[in-house]
Parts: structure tokens; C-alpha cells; sequence
């Protein structure tokens, strides 16, 4: 998808960050008085979802720049931090949350280098570690082909040693990390998913293949990687599928610079469905056996999750038997079940996690 | 507004024109009998055309007369105003004014006079103007719903009419093609169920058919399902239970198999009716739910005792396993 129309902000238009973004997209530059003119633009679209994929608004961040992840109480969250750096994405993914998330859903791009670099001096200062993404209100490396943020991000969290960033992301957009000094502080996380999920619902994403040879490049300029599968869609046939892209990863990647595979399964704010219903007619991936969730989202029926999560488990031990594998938002009967084990602690996932990051890129454990 | 009260020739009404008809069929018989013995009490509305007469009112009291071979017809005469529109409009609520205020109008009769105002009124004025003219109030929601039915075929007003369908199933329905429209319409003709069963049943077919990658056309038109509404010797409501029951099945294969295990569970515990014992919501959670009712302190103690065996049961360590 490539972005068509440019606007910003008065206090953005100046900005170094502006300037490149207007060089690379070779676009003219709107000037918006209030946001209210690009919501209305969007908003005039047959498919205001599809417009907003299109038009890039370079504003700044008035809100929180570093955030916990919104876990619930019933589900097992990883305690992760959300730098906030951007909103949405040019790839169209189905079952993108972000397309009911935002009102109306617009591309965000953040600037101000200071204030980010400011609120993550402040993390780094911290006698605690810190797995920081992007990747939570948009995909991390979209921006890569039209700012500097990531390469910036990259530079910023080598000269520390409590905090990795995680750059997630479904692209291939990985050319400007190549020559930077990371110090191993950076992690390049892919979301998978099986070929035909990826070709059915993944509009505009990179391929599979392409996917994992980004992440063989990635290996080999020394970064730290990590996949998730998220969501996990249930479907006849799909044990297998997963088996097979578990395994592909292996024809290119080491396990030993795997940090960790997380897993989910296809979850949704019941508003989602006829939201998919009507911008992908042909989907069927809110046909599946959902029940209303304890967090009032739609998943898979308990059963069905678990059948499915212990064939990827399986796979993940067979390929990778000291990769740390773990659940997005799942509860204890489906911890113990597949894993045999639960982190019932608070926070205690957390700590696994801040293990393996320990482990894999040096960072100073907490005293 | 009108011509003083007249007879005219019957053969002037122009029986074809029924722009005005908003009732529905009724038999007529015993009015006939009335205007027989009674004569006709009150004049019927028409206004001129091309030198014959459209009814505005008393649609059937004209075919009445007409079937009596009595040759003239009392009438009051719409006055044609200079502005056509205006003339139209005053019909149009002439036409439901008559019938809506000497008994209450079914929902067709609704759809009919809000088409009929809406060649001159939007749909916000309808509704403003609904009180004085349909004698009860609709609101602009409302009156679009009802505009959206009237062109659906006569069967399904009929169904509509005798609460065998919702507007709202109506209206999901027309978004269908015709083959799949006539399927639903057939189904719901042979179960009766409310509107929320109803939007189940359209709901669960088609997302089974998109699922499993069939044409609705040919899940609805299946011998499963006509083996269903088809059956001679059963309720109409025990055929929508029984309809609901297998595309439910069908839908969610593995949770109504854990319900239906779940229930079986239920009943090897051989559990007083009055004792409760429910399996966490969808199965997501963890948590059963126990409750039971007693009139004194020997029934409570004969549920705890019960309880205490049920406790110590392989059936109920197989159940919450």
C-alpha cells in the first residue's frame, strides 16, 4: 500500500523528521489546523479504513510515549512496554485489530527524537529490565522505508544495558539496520503464520519465504530474532501448516539467536466481525467456533485452542527444545496443558522472558 | 375539499387503479350482507381521473356493491386543487386517515400508507405527522423499515402479517438472491419462532455455508433441513427448536458436544431438580456454579447429604475433570 497523501501538523512542518518523510514519499505537505480536516477526508471514503492507509499524518505524540501493555486480569500477559511511536499500517491484515482500534483509523507518524530519547533515558536508568516495542499500535518497520525512526531506536538502545527493543513487524524492510552498531540490544521479531492464512488474510504483507530470509540477513549482521504466532487460526489442516512453518524457520535461522516464539490464537472485539465481513468478503476467519472470552473478546473454544497450541508446542521442541516459547493472553488450564506448567505469580512470565533477553543480549541483570 | 355527497354510475370507479388500497384482503361476505339489508352507510371517497373515479376509500364496499349488481354508488368527491401534488397528498392521507381511525392498521397497511406519503413527505415528516394521520406514532427508523417491506412480494406480507416473520428477518432477507430468499421464506413459513431464533437460523446458515465453502443455496435447499420443517406430524415450534438445535450442532460441533457430554455428566449424578450445578460460562473460565432451592431445614439437610454422596462420586470427579 503506499501512502498517498501527506499532512502534518504547523509545530511538525519544519521538523528534520517532516522533511525526510516528504524527500522519501515525494509528496506535497497538507498543513492541518486541527485533525478534524483529516478525519473528515477519511471519513468521506466508501472504505475510511482503506483511506487511512493511505494518508500519513506526521504530528506529535501528545499522549504517553512509554506504556505498559494493556493486559487483563484473567489472561497471562508478558508485561511488555509499548514505545509509542506511531499508529497504524500500510499492510491490511483482516484481523488487524487496529481497523476498530482507532476512530477513524489513520497512519500516525510521531515526531520528536528528544522526547522519545528523554523518556527512554528515564527507562534506562532503571534497576530493571525492559523489553520495549513499537510494534503494538503499528508495525515497527513500515516506517523504515520512510524515516530514519527505527535505525534512530536501534542507535538509542545499544548504549544501555537494561532494555531490548523489539522491532515487530510482517515486512522485509530491514536494508537501513544493516551496518548500525546494535550491540545486541535490538531484537528483529517476524509475525508468521501459515501460507494460506498469509495469502488470504495478510493483504500486502511480505511472504513467508521472504519473511525468513529478512530474518537470516538480520542473524547474520548479528541481531537477535524473534517470531511470533499471532494470531494462531484454527482451521482443517492447520496443525500441520503451523508444524511446517516451525520447521522452516529452522532451514534459516538458529535457534540459539531466538529470544523467544510467542503464541496466540485469533482473538477479536466482537465489533471486529462485521468489519472483516465487509472489507474482506471472502475471509472466513470469524467463522470458527469462538465463545465470548472473560476479557469479552472472541476466542477459539478452549479445546480447540489447546489441540492446536500443542501441535505448534510440539514442533517448537522438536526444532528448538531451549528456544523460550510462551502464550499471549492465555489462562492456567491452557498453560498446564500444553506447557505443563504455569506462571501463576504476577509478572512471573515477565521474568521468563527478561531471562532470555538477559541471556541473548547482555543486558546487566537486576541486582 | 369535496363535492357535496352524490351517486354515481358503478361502471365509472376504475377497479384496476388501487393506488390508494392500503387494507388488507378481508372477506367481504358479511359486509355484503350489511350493505344488503342496511344499505351503505357512509359514502366512499373517490377523486375524478380521465373521466372515471379512483378510490381513496371504501375499496371494499365498492367491490361489495359491485358483486350486489347495485348499479350506483354513494360517493364524496375530492376537489382537484390547482397544485396536483397537493390534490396527491391529501388522497394519500385521506386514504389511511379513514381506515387508521376507525380501527387499528397491521404493519402491511402501515407500509402501504408510509409508500403512499412518501411520494410527498421525507421520512422525518412522516414520522413528525404519524400521530394525526396513522393514529399511532412512528419514528423515522421506523417508517424506513416499513418503506423497505412494501415491495417485498405478497407471501411474505403474509407471513409478516401473521407474525411468522419479523420486519427485521424481512429486511436481512432481501439481501439475498431470489432462489435463497424464497428458501428462508419457505423455512420460516413451516417453524415459528421470534426474531431473534429467526436472525440464529439465518446467521448459522450462512456462516456454515461460507465455512465449509458451499452455496447457501444449496445448505438451505438441504434434505437435512427439509427433513426438519418438513416433518407432517410436529409443532411448529418444535420445529424451530429442532432446526435450531442442528444448525447450532453444526455451527459449533465441538462446544455443543462438550455441552451435550457436560449434561450427561449432569444427569449420571442423579440430582434433585431443585439442585443446580452449572459448568463454567463457554467453558472458558474455571469456576462451576452450585445452587439449590429448600423449603426447611430437612430439605436442606437431604440436598447436603445428597451433595456429600454426589461429592465422593467417580461421575461427578469425572465431570469436573
Amino acid at each position: 500500500m503506499k501512502i498517498k497523501k501527506l499532512f502534518a501538523d504547523k509545530e511538525t512542518e519544519y521538523s528534520e523528521e517532516t522533511k525526510l518523510i516528504q524527500k522519501r514519499t515525494d509528496l506535497d505537505l497538507e498543513i492541518v489546523v486541527n485533525e478534524n480536516q483529516i478525519f473528515d477526508y477519511i471519513n468521506s471514503s466508501d472504505d475510511p479504513i482503506q483511506k487511512g492507509k493511505t494518508c500519513l499524518y506526521i504530528t506529535q505524540n501528545r499522549g504517553a510515549i512509554i506504556k505498559d501493555c494493556p493486559g487483563t486480569s484473567y489472561y497471562t500477559c508478558c508485561d511488555y512496554t509499548i514505545l509509542h511511536t506511531g499508529t497504524f499500517c500500510t499492510m491490511d491484515c483482516s484481523y488487524c485489530i487496529l481497523q476498530a482500534y482507532f476512530h477513524p483509523p489513520l497512519l500516525r507518524y510521531f515526531v520528536g527524537k528528544d522526547k522519545i530519547s528523554e523518556s527512554l533515558d528515564n527507562v534506562f536508568s532503571q534497576d530493571k529490565i525492559f523489553r520495549i516495542g513499537t510494534g503494538e499500535y503499528t508495525d515497527s518497520l513500515i516506517w523504515e522505508e520512510i524515516s530514519d525512526q527505527p535505525s534512530f531506536l536501534v542507535k538509542k538502545f545499544a548504549n544501555q544495558n537494561n532494555s531490548i527493543l523489539e522491532l515487530k513487524t510482517k515486512t522485509v524492510n530491514i536494508d537501513s539496520l544493516q551496518s548500525i552498531d546494535h550491540n545486541e540490544k535490538t531484537v528483529i521479531a517476524w509475525s508468521l503464520n501459515t501460507e494460506r492464512i498469509i495469502k488470504s488474510e495478510e493483504r500486502n504483507t511480505s511472504s513467508l519465504k521472504a519473511r525468513l530470509k529478512a530474518a537470516k540477513k538480520c542473524e547474520s549482521w548479528g541481531y537477535k530474532l524473534a517470531f511470533h504466532f499471532d494470531p494462531v487460526v484454527i482451521y482443517d489442516g492447520c496443525i500441520d501448516e503451523y508444524k511446517k512453518v516451525i520447521k522452516t524457520i529452522f532451514d534459516y535461522v538458529s535457534p540459539k539467536n531466538i529470544l523467544w516464539i510467542s503464541i496466540g490464537s485469533f482473538r477479536f472485539m466482537p465489533h471486529l466481525k462485521p468489519l472483516i465481513e465487509k472489507r474482506f468478503p471472502d475471509s472466513t476467519i470469524c467463522y470458527g467456533e469462538f465463545i465470548l472470552g472473560l476479557d469479552n473478546k472472541m476466542r477459539y473454544f478452549k479445546p480447540l485452542r489447546i489441540q492446536t497450541y500443542k501441535g505448534i508446542i510440539d514442533q517448537i521442541k522438536k526444532y528448538a527444545p531451549e528456544v523460550t516459547a510462551y502464550f499471549c493472553m492465555e489462562d492456567r488450564k491452557v498453560w498446564e496443558e500444553c506447557f505443563g506448567f504455569f506462571p501463576k505469580e504476577e509478572g512471573a512470565l515477565g521474568k521468563i522472558l527478561d531471562q532470555s533477553a538477559i541471556d541473548h543480549c547482555k543486558l546487566k541483570p537486576v541486582p | 375539499m369535496f363535492e357535496k355527497e352524490q351517486l354515481i354510475d358503478i361502471n365509472l370507479i376504475d377497479f384496476d387503479n388501487n393506488t390508494y388500497r392500503i387494507s388488507s384482503d378481508v372477506s367481504i361476505a358479511n359486509l355484503k350482507k350489511s350493505i344488503q339489508n342496511n344499505g351503505m352507510l357512509n359514502p366512499c371517497l373517490v377523486r375524478k381521473s380521465n373521466g372515471r373515479f379512483i378510490v381513496i376509500s371504501g375499496h371494499k364496499r365498492i367491490i361489495a356493491t359491485k358483486e350486489l349488481c347495485i348499479n350506483q354508488v354513494p360517493v364524496k368527491i375530492v376537489i382537484e386543487q390547482e397544485n396536483k401534488a397537493k390534490t396527491d397528498l391529501f388522497c394519500a392521507k385521506l386514504s389511511i386517515i379513514e381506515n387508521a381511525f376507525s380501527r387499528e392498521l397491521n404493519l402491511m397497511e402501515q407500509a402501504r400508507g408510509v409508500f403512499l406519503l412518501s411520494e410527498s413527505l421525507t421520512n422525518e415528516e412522516i414520522a413528525t405527522n404519524s400521530l394525526s394521520i396513522f393514529n399511532s406514532s412512528l419514528n423515522p427508523n421506523i417508517v424506513e423499515k416499513l418503506l423497505k417491506i412494501v415491495s417485498l412480494d405478497k407471501p411474505v406480507h403474509d407471513l409478516i402479517l401473521s407474525k411468522k416473520l419479523s420486519i427485521n428477518t424481512a429486511l436481512k432477507l432481501k439481501n439475498y438472491d431470489t432462489q435463497i430468499f424464497d428458501a428462508f421464506i419457505n423455512i420460516f413459513k413451516k417453524v415459528r419462532m421470534g426474531q431473534n431464533k429467526q436472525s440464529e437460523i439465518i446467521v448459522n446458515l450462512y456462516e456454515i455455508a461460507k465455512r465449509d465453502n458451499i452455496p447457501l443455496s444449496e445448505l438451505v435447499n438441504s434434505k437435512e433441513i427439509y427433513k426438519i420443517i418438513d416433518h407432517a406430524n410436529q409443532d411448529e415450534n418444535y420445529k424451530g427448536n429442532l432446526l435450531r438445535s442442528y444448525l447450532t450442532n453444526k455451527r459449533y460441533p465441538e462446544l455443543t458436544k462438550t455441552y451435550d457430554d457436560h449434561k450427561k455428566g449432569i444427569k449420571d449424578l442423579k440430582l434433585e431438580p431443585k439442585i443446580k450445578l452449572n459448568p463454567p460460562y463457554n467453558f472458558e473460565g474455571e469456576n462451576y456454579s452450585l445452587s439449590f432451592e429448600f423449603r426447611n431445614k430437612k430439605e436442606f439437610e437431604k440436598h447436603i447429604q445428597k451433595l456429600v454422596s454426589v461429592y465422593k462420586s467417580k461421575a461427578f470427579e469425572n465431570l469436573i475433570k
